[in-house]
């Protein structure tokens, strides 16, 4: 890192603490400072109430004794009052630190979460971004650290290191100078050393994230029935094991190594600390200093030793965030997407024109999506259709506002999306994604997330639950819409996928979109359900442009167009009928799932036949 | 008040026991790492003692030397043993804390085994309930954070109680009274240490469920899965004003205790002061009598303030510990929960052996199987009688929650029936792993995506063979997963898992789920559970499956569990569920001939297709 990008992080740092906590910051600098005073002023008193012993005692003891008590008192009360405020400072300072700490992790997780949810979806495709994000919030701990601990303790250990030194530079200017030119190269070579443990950890990371994947396998819901049914514990915990012993291997190695390490540096700075005694002997003797200060100046030297280390590790920690800090800056200045200024359009109406549409996905090297070109008129009922990966998802995501297209445009009532702003766009949308949440929330959150507005509104969210199936199932709920759904909670109720799937479509029509996409909605959902379901979809207010994307082809019947992808591009495009005469994939397809019922229409013909 | 004493008693005596199994873990963990560390921290212990001695000597030399009385000489020996003292000690410490750090690295990877070991051993309707997981959540926690911190004071217990008798005999020069009276004064400080950090420990669990919604509104806010959602239905900043007053609400009373806690200090830090200022005054006095050398005072007064400082960390350590022992059995709690029974080996006489005697027993046979799951009054099924023969194909349909998906982790062997009767090639099952050598596959509707290569996620189906590549590819064949896998950039070596791995590679979910198909078949098992299979497939490769779908049932029985009816008609018998109950069964024929809910349901499918 170069000196002016460790400055630039600075001034970020420094900025952002400052920012979110200004005046705890002062309180903790004052209180460090403070702190930082108090050792200089023990030295000082101690060092008098010795010389007043030795005077007291020199004179020869009975009647002096009353005498010399008073200026002996007011040192003593002194003295007392420096370590009762010590005390208090170390019982304070944390609590302050604790307070600067809180304070920063809300605002700053508030500015995270807050980033977080503004990157662009394509961007949460790739892994870099989303590796930025991890650290990001790994790291904004390390600006907690830094403001609560890092910087007082400096400040305070720095203070009291000077100030120690000055005394003794009235014994001899050489102690000092002795002094820091042993610590210098200790400090050094406590940072470098600190480095390499840092890299250990940094290295590591790939493999800790894995070891604490396996242990997830084994420990999680969601793995865990398979992981009982296949005893897959039997393989999945050696190899758990091995990653930890080897983490831990790693460690123990590295430790080994510095600790052989760092001697020359270690020699050198008893070597200087031992001089600088010989030195404030030598000064004692010769009467440079009272005999009172060299007593209290020999404990001082201890002080300034633990402020020394304390001022190195601290030094340590400090050059260990910056890489932190940097993390969270790269994150914040990732581009996310233009913030909603107003309220934006509404559009009770929506054609969705695609030109010459083309996206990749970062890190792709084919298009999932090639140079489409659609219309879809307002109102209209469109069947999407085509193996996975053919582009079914990202063409729907598109339409919706989520991705940006990589070259191409999309026009939504003849203006571009560009100009008029996706965020405002996507208000009018909903979407039944095929991998919808299930939020471990009560039912009418999960309902009333579709449009937050209006979750407060029982009547609307209990017609859109009516609508999609959802009512039935929460009325069997212990507290109906308010009963928390999941069971990773206390109290929380369990649903089926077909359930939780019913809510999600719920929170799709409580928005009242113009354009809902329904990414294979019937997956999980029985035979009723299903019929539901589709019957909706056929009957959906007139008005709403509806992209289904669908495997299940008979529902493709419903539509007003079918549309079939193929590798990102569109290769059949027409109303089903059209494209059956057509004699294409699709025709064949259909024909093959029709089979079934086919064949059971026929023997179900023959019975009822023979019914009769 | 022999009432009293006896609970407070018992408390000690469960509280000791707690701490010799931990001491037995550590011992049993890094015999070596402690035995070095507690003889170097017991030498440690001994050198502030050393290093006040020859102060004092140094300081009355000095003295001497400055009224004439002494030659440099002197000092010599006396300089070369304070530093020799000071520097041993710094060399020591910093000794003691690379060893602490190992240990602590060994006991943690050693508990997290144990831990892991139990959780997988919870039998799975156990797992599925809160409780449990809180429990889980805060073992790992304990062994991840606080252990650490108890595991460090613990060995720093020996050492620095070697310091205080080191002090107290030197302070016990001046007056035995001055160590009773410096010892009072830390005891206030002790007491509301105690008090606080009891007190968070009763918040921490208190907060445990409020602090995993939290996380799990930041989980949300930050995961992948969650934020198509989130932008679309422009939840962000919702979710982050909740989470924040969620997140304030926990914190408020947090830092209630700290700033009770920063009071105490402050109150019973100043009480300790005036002790050592009165101990200090006094010595003052005696040394103005004469009755101190100087260097004898000076050094004393550190003394005082070394020993009370030792007694005080030497205290406070103590209770941290005693304090901390209760997340230590947290981890012991969980461990102590219900681990499923060990499985009961079937007899060596393989089914094979059992039909060759002419009497061949189902694959399985179910005898008025009820079950419902913990904490809900509805029964998930009701008196549920079904028989599987060898070899046969039964389908399972039903609406949503009719219990289809119970019935099955029921066959499976993870759960255990409430009651009835459940038996597999005739031997029955009693416990909930309870069939670990009777080949069974399942492919669940939510099955799991392991992020490791290709080649492990279809051979987890048998770990045994997972090195058995040429079946692994069979497997895949037949799922149809080879196509695509071929196309991956190291074909079956590939690893699943774009953030765990460099070049790790994502699937769609259709690619997933032949690979999960795939590890059902490489499983290779006599009874197989299809839960959904073909839920996200596309429709060719649905139409695909569908034609393997009988060659796969050539050697097995299959329970398929499908809301395509059309499919249905592959087994040879179709059952229908109903809120929990067996409705219909028969053949497809036979059901749409009875014209109850299986032709209704299958009616309604049927429609779109003519």
């Amino acid at each position: 890192m170069t000196a002016r990008e460790a400055a630039h992080t600075i001034r970020f740092a420094v900025r952002l603490v400052w920012r979110l906590a200004a005046g705890i910051c002062s309180g903790i600098t004052a209180a460090a400072i403070l702190d930082g005073a108090l050792p200089v002023i023990q030295a000082l008193a101690t060092g008098n109430i010795v010389n007043l012993i030795l005077r007291s005692a020199a004179h020869g003891h009975p009647p002096s004794v009353r005498l010399s008590t008073e200026p002996l008192l007011v040192w003593f009360g002194l003295l007392s009052a420096v370590l009762a405020g010590r005390e208090c400072l170390a019982s304070y300072r944390p609590y302050l630190g604790t307070r600067l700490r809180e304070r920063l992790q809300d605002g700053l997780s508030e500015v995270l979460f807050r980033k977080s949810v503004r990157l662009p979806l394509e961007s949460l495709e790739s892994d870099d971004t989303y590796n930025d994000m991890e650290r990001a919030f790994t790291g904004s701990g390390a600006l907690h650290d830094l403001g609560g601990d890092l910087i007082p303790q400096l400040l305070s250990n720095l203070l009291a290191g000077l100030g120690i030194l000055a005394l003794l530079l009235k014994a001899n200017w050489l102690i000092p100078a002795v002094l820091i030119a042993g610590a210098v190269p200790f400090i050094v070579w406590g940072i470098r050393s600190e480095r390499v443990t840092v890299d250990l950890e940094y290295g590591q990371t790939p493999l800790r994230r894995l070891a604490d994947y396996w242990r997830g396998v084994l420990t999680q819901i969601e793995t865990a029935a398979e992981v009982r049914l296949y005893r897959l514990d039997r393989h999945i915990l050696p190899v758990w094991r091995d990653l930890q012993q080897r983490l831990v291997r790693e460690k123990l190695q590295s430790r080994r190594r510095q600790a052989t390490r760092g001697m020359p540096e270690r020699a050198i700075y008893y070597g200087a600390s031992g001089a600088a005694i010989c030195l404030l002997v030598q000064a004692a003797v010769h009467r440079q200093v009272t005999t009172g200060m060299f007593v209290a100046l020999l404990y001082a030297m201890k002080q300034y030793w633990d402020a020394a280390q304390q001022l190195m590790l601290g030094l340590l920690w400090t050059t260990n965030v910056f890489a932190d800090i940097q993390y969270v800056q790269t994150f914040l200045d990732l581009p996310e997407e233009p913030a909603l200024e107003q309220e934006g359009a509404v559009y009770p109406r929506a054609e969705i024109r695609l030109e010459n549409v083309t996206f990749i996905y970062s890190g792709a090297e084919r298009p999932a999506l090639d140079s489409i070109n659609l219309e879809i008129p307002a109102g209209q009922r469109v069947a999407i259709v085509g193996e996975n990966g053919a582009g079914k998802t990202t063409l729907a995501r598109l339409a919706l506002g989520l991705y940006r297209p990589t070259s191409g445009r999309i026009l939504i009532n003849g203006a571009d999306l560009e100009t008029t702003g996706r965020l405002a766009w996507r208000q009018n949308c909903a979407a039944l994604f095929q991998e919808f949440m299930c939020y471990r929330l009560p039912a009418r959150e999960n309902i009333g997330f579709g449009n937050l507005r209006k979750m407060g509104d029982n009547p609307t969210v209990e017609e859109a639950a009516a609508r999609s199936g959802a009512d039935r199932l929460i009325a069997a709920l212990p507290h109906g819409y308010d009963t928390r759904l999941g069971k990773e909670f206390e109290d929380g109720c369990d649903l089926s996928y077909g359930q939780w799937q019913k809510i999600a479509l719920a929170r799709a029509y409580v928005r009242e979109p113009a354009l809902l996409v329904l990414d294979e909605p019937a997956a999980a959902l029985d035979a009723q359900s299903e019929q539901e379901m589709y019957h909706q979809f056929r009957d959906s207010a007139a008005g709403k442009t509806v992209l289904l994307i669908t495997h299940r082809l008979g529902s493709a019947r419903l539509a007003d167009r079918v549309i079939r992808l193929e590798s990102g591009r569109v290769v059949e495009d027409g109303t089903h009928e059209a494209l059956i005469e057509r004699e294409g994939g699709y025709a064949q397809l259909f024909r093959a799932q029709m089979e079934w019922y086919r064949m059971a229409d026929s023997q179900q013909g023959e019975g009822l036949s023979g019914d009769c | 008040m022999p009432r009293s004493l006896l609970p407070i008693k018992s408390e000690h005596l469960e509280d000791i026991r707690t701490l010799r199994r931990l001491l037995r873990t550590l011992w049993e963990t890094c015999r070596c790492e402690i035995l070095v560390v507690g003889s170097v921290g017991l030498f440690a212990g001994m050198l502030p003692a050393l290093q006040l001695a020859a102060l004092r000597r140094l300081i009355d030399q000095v003295l001497l030397l400055v009224t004439g009385g002494s030659a440099y000489v002197t000092l010599a020996p006396w300089v070369l043993l304070f530093l020799c003292a000071t520097f041993a000690e710094d060399l020591l410490q910093w000794v003691e804390r690379w060893i602490n750090d190992t240990i602590n690295d060994l006991v943690k990877a050693r508990l997290h085994e144990r831990l892991l070991k139990h959780a997988v051993q919870i039998p799975l309707r156990l797992l599925e309930q809160p409780l449990c997981c809180d429990r889980l959540r805060r073992a790992e926690n304990g062994v991840d954070e606080q252990l650490m911190f108890t595991v460090n004071s613990l060995l720093d217990i020996a050492p620095e109680f070697a310091a205080a008798v080191g002090m107290v005999a030197y302070v016990g020069t001046g007056s035995i009274l001055f160590p009773a009276l410096l010892l009072l004064g830390t005891l206030p400080a002790m007491a509301a240490h105690s008090r606080v950090q009891k007190r968070l420990y009763e918040l921490d669990q208190a907060q445990t469920s409020q602090s995993r919604d939290v996380q799990y509104l930041e989980e949300l806010l930050r995961g992948r899965d969650s934020a198509p959602e989130i932008r679309l239905f422009g939840l962000g900043e919702f979710l982050i004003r909740r989470r924040q007053s969620l997140y304030r609400a926990v914190r408020s009373e947090r830092l209630a205790i700290d700033r009770q806690r920063a009071d105490l200090q402050a109150l019973t830090g100043t009480i300790r002061v005036v002790t050592f200022i009165a101990v200090a005054g006094i010595v003052a006095l005696f040394a103005e009598w004469g009755r101190f050398s100087v260097g004898q005072y000076a050094t004393y007064v550190g003394a005082t303030e070394i020993y009370q400082v030792t007694v005080l960390r030497l205290l406070l350590r103590t209770a941290f510990v005693r304090g901390n022992l209760a997340y230590f059995e947290d981890i012991e709690s969980f461990l102590k929960l219900e681990a499923a029974q060990p499985a009961a080996k079937p007899p060596t006489t393989g089914p094979e052996e059992q039909v060759t005697r002419g009497q061949p027993a189902p694959a399985v046979e179910l005898q008025n199987v009820s079950f419902s799951y913990p904490g809900s009054e509805r029964a998930a099924l009701l008196d549920v009688s079904l028989s599987i023969a060898q070899g046969e194909t039964i389908a399972l349909v039903g609406e949503n929650r009719s219990g289809k998906t119970t019935l099955a982790k029921i066959i499976l062997g993870l759960y255990d029936p409430i009651s009835g009767r459940v038996s597999i090639n005739g031997w029955a099952m009693r416990a909930e792993t309870g069939h670990e050598s009777l080949a069974m596959a399942a492919l669940f509707q939510q099955y799991a995506r392991y992020q490791t290569s290709v080649r492990a996620n279809i051979g987890f189906g048998d770990i045994d063979r997972l090195e058995d590549l040429p079946a692994i590819r069979e497997s895949a064949r037949e799922s149809g997963a080879d196509e695509f896998i071929d196309h991956l950039p190291r074909r079956y070596e590939t690893l699943m898992g774009k953030g765990l791995y460099d070049e790790g590679c994502d699937l769609s979910t259709g690619q997933w789920q032949r690979l999960a198909t795939a590890r059902t078949y490489f499983r290779g098992a006599q009874l197989a559970v299809l839960d959904e299979p073909t839920a996200a497939l596309d429709p060719e490769a649905e139409v695909e499956m569908y034609r393997q779908f009988s060659r796969i049932c050539q050697a097995r029985s299959v329970l398929l569990i499908s809301h395509r009816l059309g499919c249905a008609q592959l087994a040879h018998r179709i059952v229908v569920l109903e809120k929990g109950q067996v409705v219909e069964q028969g053949t497809h024929e036979q059901l749409l001939k009875r014209r109850g809910l299986y032709h209704r349901m299958f009616e309604v499918q049927a429609q779109w297709y003519r």
